[in-house]
């Protein structure tokens, strides 16, 4: 039985992000309206309709607001936030009740570019924060007591080497997701037409490890009766890494401006190919170790038909969300025999009359 | 959840104007329920300030539930679980054929309440239960039947309680007020219910005949009493001991219909009706060309064959009758396709069809064949490999995947979660995974019970998660005993010290030791840290010093001074703290503990801010005094 429920946040713009903390219970929204709103479920036990009521509402940069993350709740109350103002910010609830605006803790500000994306790091990690900028540049901030966390610092800093197609214009996007898992650290990152998952070695250097492509990097491709191959403006938007739920291996979504949304699984092989060549850094020397684990594309769905911009995991990696210019949310769960179905789809106009 | 649905979120024009406005569509999914949050966003957000028209859809969040469970079938769902868990928590040595037959009914049992409760509600909940309960009792018939025990009784019980006549038909020839028997729709009626075993219906009809009551009963011309005879006398399975007695009574009941049919043929057309008498014969004496000419569905074909014209089959035999009726089978039915592939003992496909109908429907009967093959003493002999069938790299069983399926959807329930996670408990080591994930995503509200239950089933890093957000929320609370007392269970000494640190500043630039004692009091035994040591012992001499036990306090100031556990930011205090017991008429610090505290003045002393604080002339004056003193009295 399916329910549907509808409310309006009084943004004065665009709502550019949605986010739900860890429990489902509060979401805080931002906007183009350079505000952060936090919304608190208050459904009654077994209420069909759960309503959200306004908890806090505050300005909370000077420009659109592109996202907001929540930390884990081990830490507290707390979100990040980043902006075109060039500034990522991260803010805790107050102790108090009826405050006006959350407690800013902390203000990480870039000089010439936006940070397009921020992931907190899953509590196992300890208290980091990732953020990729428009430039390329993967900084990790970590902070210095995970019970006060009014001081972060920089503790890893490392570029992102864009793997560009041809006709994808000047817009570079980045994404990037963590590995939830136990286990080595690492990070998977959208730049260009690949997603790229880069790992800590022994010594606490990020190498980058494997790539998630399904075609030749940057190449434009004809095919023999002239129309567009699938790799064409096949820019990765959004990049989501699943749980994993005991399984062997891993499983990442990747959605791209080509309208294909991917899903990889990445598994321990004995016949690991190395990458040809080392990749320098201006800024961080970084090398190309092999490829420790072996990528294998298990699914591709074009139903978007147009651009994709998003994808998500829910917690327990089985079910896989999208969202594309065609105006509908898809929803694609695993099935038994490990094969994807599509589960449904939410569309943004009103039912045929 | 529906395929498409639609959400009413686009202006005017569709998506194309969507588009055109710089908007496309993003979706959030929530962490634990199964909802969705939609929203229009920015397509190019640097772009964004040239699109200035801002739409109401443009500022709203709309929430897509996919699965909800409504109050009505909470009841449901915990009875069932209940019948589950005493199932599933048995020890193999007693499970049986007979327990599982009694579960199968119990089960039953709750989803006839379902039905009865959701008569007045929407018609889809109505018919999905009523198609659980069909479903539900085809599969109790064939799986708890005996193997080489006729089916057909049942089966036949089964159609006319879920695939009933269609009640309105019979009423319309009821309600002619007089010469029924006229009314086009009379003898296809008075079939179907042949057909059924409906005689009670199929002989009320046979008496608006004029051949019934302008003839006497005895009489030859009298087919419809005849008729009525037949079907008053028709030998039942259950009615007999034994095999042989049935068998016996039923030929010669046969060979009645035989030689009757026989006389009918003599008489030929003349008689009135002549043909439908002839069917109604052919009926009863299970001519199967006539059966299923004549049945409506094909799923009358199959029970009145089984009942009527094979009457001694078994569950086994039907799949063999199905080249006759598979091009009656609405394939684009999942329930018609259910109910061909149980008594066809595909259960793979069975199942395939109920995932599409209910989860509640594929889960619980996953688990109960499954025990029916281990247990059931060769209940069944066919369709069993699907319990062997595991996916590639998990290695989960079909029944574990059905039922933790079902469970991730209870488990976003205020008033389920605890049920979701017994659930994923019964589910092998996938579901031990799930529960692992959903426990620490229980509410704060229940993180007690959620701790206990991850106490119960050994989930130490989860219970330690619990504890840490727990312990948070206390700290931000200036609750630290909780707080310390949590971060304790979660292993989390450094953030212990955190606290204790700030307790400590706190008292220090206070004074005040009351939050301190406060602390100590509530700390529990196993916690060790060097600051939270020295406060332990710092408070015991503040007591001593307060109940005048100044002998005891001096001792313990010393300890404290002399201990590598004194922080060096707290000597000042220290120092200061041997003023007033120096000052006292009792002699309480011997010569060594006086060289003590004179060191630790000089240490004091050193840090350049002190220097020039006239406090520590009074106390270098009674140091000496007291120096003076001790040293007299060792002499």
């Amino acid at each position: 039985m399916e329910s549907f429920v509808a409310f309006n946040t009084k943004h004065q713009d665009l709502i550019l992000d949605v986010a739900y903390n860890f429990y489902g219970n509060r979401l805080a929204t931002c906007s183009a309206d350079h505000k952060i709103k936090i919304w608190d479920s208050k459904s009654e036990p077994s209420s069909p309709d759960p309503s959200w009521s306004l908890s806090c509402s505050w300005k909370a940069h000077d420009a659109s607001i592109l996202k907001v993350t929540w930390g884990h709740p081990e830490f507290g109350q707390f979100i990040a936030s980043c902006s075109l103002d060039r500034t990522v910010k991260i803010w805790e609830e107050p102790n108090q009740k009826n405050s006006n605006q959350w407690t800013l803790l902390q203000v990480i500000s870039s000089d010439l570019f936006y940070v397009q994306d921020i992931q907190f790091t899953p509590s196992h990690l300890g208290l980091k924060l990732a953020l990729v900028s428009s430039h390329g540049i993967l900084r990790i901030y970590e902070s210095t007591n995970v019970v006060n966390l009014s001081k972060w610092i920089l503790v890893d800093e490392f570029e992102i080497f864009y793997t560009n197609s041809a006709s994808s214009g000047s817009q570079k996007i980045h994404c990037l997701a963590w590995n939830p898992d136990r286990g080595q650290e690492a990070i998977a990152v959208g730049c260009g037409s690949v997603a790229k998952v880069y790992r800590k070695d022994v010594v606490g250097k990020w190498k980058e490890c494997e790539v998630l492509s399904e075609g030749i990097d940057g190449a434009s491709m004809m095919g023999s009766s002239g129309s567009l191959s699938r790799n064409v403006g096949g820019l990765v938007t959004d990049v989501a890494w699943a749980n994993g739920m005991g399984r062997s291996y891993q499983l990442i979504a990747t959605s791209n401006k080509n309208g294909f949304v991917r899903i990889y699984k990445l598994f321990d092989s004995s016949d690991s190919k190395p990458i040809a060549q080392p990749i320098q850094s201006s800024k961080t020397k970084i090398g190309s170790l092999k490829r420790q684990k072996k990528v294998e594309l298990v699914a591709e769905f074009n139903e978007h038909n147009s651009e994709v911009w998003r994808v998500e995991w829910n917690v327990t990696g089985t079910i896989l969300s999208s969202c594309g210019d065609d105006g509908s949310v898809r929803l694609w769960k695993a099935s038994y025999l490990d094969g994807w179905k599509s589960m449904g789809v939410l569309k943004a106009e009103s039912p045929p009359s | 959840m529906a395929e498409v649905a639609f959400l009413g979120i686009c202006p005017n024009g569709g998506i194309d104007q969507l588009l055109a406005q710089n908007r496309t569509l993003r979706g959030t999914l929530s962490p634990v329920g199964c909802n969705v949050t939609v929203f229009p966003c920015a397509k190019n957000v640097v772009a964004h300030s040239k699109y200035k028209s801002l739409f109401d859809q443009d500022t709203t969040l709309s929430i897509y539930q996919w699965h909800d469970i409504p109050n009505v079938k909470l009841e449901f769902i915990k009875e069932t679980f209940a019948i589950f868990t005493k199932l599933n928590k048995l020890n193999e040595s007693e499970i049986d054929r007979e327990l599982l037959t009694r579960t199968f009914e119990q089960y039953r049992h709750q989803i006839n309440l379902m039905v009865n409760q959701t008569k007045n509600l929407s018609s889809s909940t109505f018919e999905t239960y009523s198609m659980i309960s069909s479903v539900w009792h085809m599969s109790e018939i064939l799986f708890t039947n005996g193997a080489n025990e006729p089916i057909g009784e049942k089966l036949m019980e089964w159609l006319n309680q879920h695939d009933a006549i269609d009640q309105n038909r019979v009423q319309l020839i009821a309600n002619k007020k007089s010469e029924r028997y006229t009314h086009p729709d009379f003898w296809p009626v008075l079939f179907n219910c042949t057909i059924r075993f409906d005689f009670a219906h199929a002989i009320t009809m046979l008496k608006e005949l004029p051949a019934y009551y302008t003839n006497e009963p005895n009489d030859d011309q009298n087919i419809p009493s005849v008729l009525i005879n037949f079907m008053e006398t028709i030998p039942r399975w259950s009615s007999f001991q034994t095999s042989a007695e049935y068998q016996s009574e039923n030929t010669v009941w046969r060979e009645r219909i035989q030689h009757q049919a026989q006389k009918l043929n003599q008489l030929g057309l003349d008689v009135e009706f002549f043909e439908e008498y002839l069917k109604v014969l052919c009926i009863l004496y299970g001519d199967e060309e006539t059966i299923l000419s004549t049945s409506e569905t094909w799923m009358e074909s199959i029970a009145a064959i089984a009942f009527f014209s094979r009457p001694e089959s078994s569950c086994y035999d039907i799949q063999g009758w199905f080249e006759f009726v598979e091009d009656k089978i609405n394939r684009d039915s999942n329930y018609e396709l259910m109910i061909e592939s149980l008594l066809k003992f595909d259960i793979t496909s069975a199942l395939s069809q109920s995932v599409k109908v209910d989860g509640w429907l594929v889960s619980h009967l996953s688990d109960l064949l499954e025990k029916v093959i281990r247990f059931g003493n060769g209940m069944i002999t066919m369709g069993t490999e699907w319990t062997e069938i595991t996916n590639s790299d998990q290695k989960i069983k079909m029944r574990d995947w059905f039922l933790a399926n079902y469970a991730i959807d209870l488990a976003s329930n205020e008033e389920l979660w605890m049920i979701a996670l017994d659930y994923f408990a019964l589910c092998g080591r996938y579901g031990r995974k799930l529960m692992e994930t959903y426990v620490v995503r229980v509410p704060i509200e229940h993180a007690e019970k959620a701790i206990e239950y991850c106490d119960r089933m050994g989930m130490n890093e989860q219970a330690k998660s619990i504890h840490s957000i727990l312990a948070h929320s206390y700290y931000k609370s200036n609750n630290y005993p909780e707080a310390i007392s949590h971060y304790s269970m979660a292993g989390e000494h450094k953030r212990i010290s955190i606290i204790v640190e700030k307790v400590f500043e706190e008292f220090r630039s206070t004074g005040d030791i009351a939050p301190v004692t406060q602390l100590m009091q509530s700390l529990p035994s196993n916690v060790a840290d060097d600051k939270l040591i020295f406060l332990l012992h710092y408070c015991e001499f503040f007591e001593n010093y307060q109940q005048k036990n100044f002998e005891a306090a001096a001792e313990k100031l010393i300890l404290l001074i002399t201990s590598n556990k004194s922080p060096d930011q707290f000597k000042i205090n220290l120092i200061l703290d041997a003023l007033p017991l120096l000052l006292i008429e009792s002699f309480v610090f011997k010569v060594e503990d006086t060289y003590e505290l004179m060191r630790c003045l000089e240490d004091v002393l050193e840090i350049e801010e002190h220097k020039d604080l006239k406090k520590f002339e009074l106390l270098r004056f009674a140091l000496l005094k007291n120096l003076a003193k001790a040293i007299a009295l060792n002499n």
